[in-house]
């Protein structure tokens, strides 16, 4: 009881401060990217694309599969180690987890479960999707720590990315 | 005459190759191929077993039916913790890492994890977790104060006892082949343990360059690490001394 206590009056004196903090001015901080819910659940297949934020990866088969953070899944052949050959880019907004299954592939697309169905790589498609599977995967805060960015407002549409800009006095950061 | 000799020397070889390539699979890969499922890094929260998808979030461990894999269907939801971030998988557990504990389910019932255990490290950190027979490895990165190398004798599954801690720079995922434990060390590179001795890993080699190394799959003689811009891929036929093969980026 008395550290519930303790807990909540820290919480009102870390409220409090919250609210009180002086204006930091104009700083580098991050601005959602907000899209419809159609964009936002728009899942297609690309042309091979450099990987720039490499997120987890999985095996199997001739194929590796890698996580390009909140953007898509890198395909590779990998059949001749020595020689790796890009097959292509999945482009699933918000994406950041994948596992297989025999054909199949299971990602997260926002915060919703996807399966894609890979029996052709050159012709995927998407093989059904649970809304709502992960509500906490898909946080809409930028994948960065320790930066300042502008609070996401769910109501003007999905968070699907990030930009850095010059931002005043942002209210949120992680 | 020939003919049948050929035919039963066909037959054999067959059979070895089969036999062969069904035991090339490490057992400390994340997941098993032998039912279709893929190799995970250990910094996963989705993996499947059989014909079940396992996945956890913040705090959830959920079990989706694949039987029909292109239409998953939640069968369980169980709360586990907070913080969660990652899943294992070994035989019939599910070893799950959050930022302050090590839990370990059964999926002996495979629609219905129960718990057995958990363990709760002192200080807050990541948490990877990957398991060989009967010793788990588990990295925990502090905050800007290092890391460490938690070993744990897990024989007996309902009380794991920490056995050995080994301090690192700053350890994200990590992974297992035959005696090699491999450790991604963030910007400090990869790190090749021993682990002949299972409580007593004995650092073998470091590997760094520019790139940062957060997790690993070992398959067959390949070790694939996945560093920020890509793929590096080395061949671990001399477990101990990854020899740098290709790299996947552009």
């Amino acid at each position: 009881m008395k550290y519930i206590s303790i807990s909540v009056v820290c919480a009102l004196l870390f409220g409090a401060c919250a609210k009180k903090r002086p204006s930091i001015g104009i700083v580098d901080g991050y601005v959602p990217i907000y899209a419809s819910v159609a964009a936002s659940e728009s899942i297609t297949q690309m042309a091979p694309q450099t990987i720039v934020e490499g997120g987890k990866i999985a095996k199997l088969g001739r194929y590796i599969f890698q996580v390009e953070n909140n953007k898509g899944i890198h395909i590779t052949d990998v059949n001749n180690p020595a020689t790796p050959i890009k097959k292509g880019f999945i482009s699933i907004p918000m994406c950041q987890e994948l596992t297989l299954k025999g054909n199949y592939l299971y990602s997260n697309n926002l915060s919703d479960l996807v399966v894609l169905n890979l029996t052709d790589v050159n012709a995927i498609t998407v093989s059904s999707r649970i809304k709502n599977a992960f509500p906490e995967i898909s946080l809409p805060t930028p994948i960065q720590t320790n930066v300042y960015f502008e609070c996401a407002d769910l109501s003007k549409g999905a968070v699907i990315g990030w930009e850095l800009k010059k931002i005043d006095n942002p209210s949120c950061r992680k | 005459m020939q003919k049948i000799m050929k035919k039963i020397f066909y037959t054999i070889a067959v059979f070895v190759m089969f036999f062969m390539a069904s035991c090339t699979k490490d057992g400390g890969s994340s997941s098993s191929s032998a039912d279709g499922s893929s190799s995970n890094g250990s910094l996963t929260r989705f993996i499947t077993v059989g014909n079940y998808l396992y996945s956890v979030d913040f705090k959830n461990l959920k079990a989706y039916n694949i039987s029909n894999p292109a239409t998953p269907v939640l069968k369980t939801t169980t709360s586990v913790g907070f913080n969660i971030e990652t899943i294992f998988p070994y035989g019939d557990k599910l070893f799950i890492g959050s930022n302050q504990n090590m839990f370990i389910y059964s999926i002996s019932n495979p629609e219905a994890p129960s718990k057995l255990s958990e363990v709760t490290y002192f200080v807050r950190g990541r948490d990877p977790i990957v398991v060989k027979d009967t010793v788990a490895y588990s990295t925990l990165r502090n905050f800007g104060t290092g890391g460490t190398l938690s070993v744990f004798n897990i024989k007996n599954i309902n009380t794991p006892v920490n056995v050995n801690t080994t301090f690192l720079n700053s350890p994200y995922g990590l992974g297992i082949k035959d005696s090699a434990l491999y450790i991604c060390e963030g910007p400090n590179g990869l790190k090749v343990f021993s682990i002949y001795k299972p409580h007593l890993p004995v650092l073998k080699k470091q590997i760094s360059n520019t790139e940062t190394f957060y997790d690993v799959i070992v398959e067959d003689n390949i070790l694939f690490c996945y560093i920020k811009g890509g793929i590096y891929l080395y061949d671990v036929s001399n477990i101990y001394n990854p020899v740098f093969i290709s790299f996947i980026k552009n």
